[in-house]
């Protein structure tokens, strides 16, 4: 395995760590938003917000795939990187919306900061995600400029 | 003599990106688009092993 390639793939490492960090935030607001539906009566659109948990796990499933393959193609990554953020865009909006127009129902002001705090953990993990790819794309391109990375 | 104020550029002009845009932000058709980037890099282990053998 050439440096460039030992590179690439600690990057992508690190890239997984937040990719599976970020699941684990979606799945936390997802919990809360369950129980305030069963408390509080809060109704939001499940179908969507599993569908975008079904983008999310099949993105990390693609994403092992690309990892393991021996030769990373910087096509699949950006495309990959694209789909989880329109993900995060779509998340984002949606949790939003669920709370701004279910602010008289939820009671407690404590479980809508905690949502919050995952939400922002979730962002946070997928911006942090798209930089580890930014920076793995750009191996091969400031190679080719014959720029030292 | 008088000087004209320069206008602003948005920062979203230079943007070439179709990040704006409603169709990016279509949830079936991300579906579609993860599902067939995993069917795309099956076909490629697939040959790889067909090559192999």
């Amino acid at each position: 395995m050439s440096v460039v390639e030992r590179d690439k793939k600690n990057e992508l490492h690190c890239a997984y760590k937040h990719l599976s960090a970020a699941r684990i935030n979606f799945l936390e607001v997802l919990e809360k938003l369950e129980r305030l539906n069963i408390e509080n009566n809060i109704e939001f659109d499940k179908n969507k917000i599993y569908k975008l948990l079904y983008v999310l796990e099949k993105s990390i499933v693609v994403f092992i795939k690309i990892y393991l393959s021996e030769d990373i193609k910087n096509e699949d990554l950006s495309k990959l990187c694209n789909s989880l953020r329109a993900v995060r865009g779509i998340f984002e909006k949606e949790i939003l919306d669920i709370i701004i127009n279910n602010i008289d129902k939820i009671g407690d002001d404590i479980m809508e900061n905690a949502i919050m705090l995952d939400l922002t953990d979730f962002i946070g993990n997928i911006a942090n995600f798209e930089n580890h790819i930014l920076r793995c794309l750009n191996y091969e391109s400031n190679i080719s400029n014959g720029t030292k990375v | 003599m008088i000087l004209k104020k320069k206008k602003k550029k948005s920062n979203f002009e230079d943007c070439n990106d179709n990040c704006l845009e409603e169709s990016s932000f279509n949830l079936d058709n991300l579906i579609t688009s993860i599902s067939v980037m995993d069917t795309n890099i099956n076909i490629k282990k697939k040959k790889k092993k067909r090559d192999v053998l």
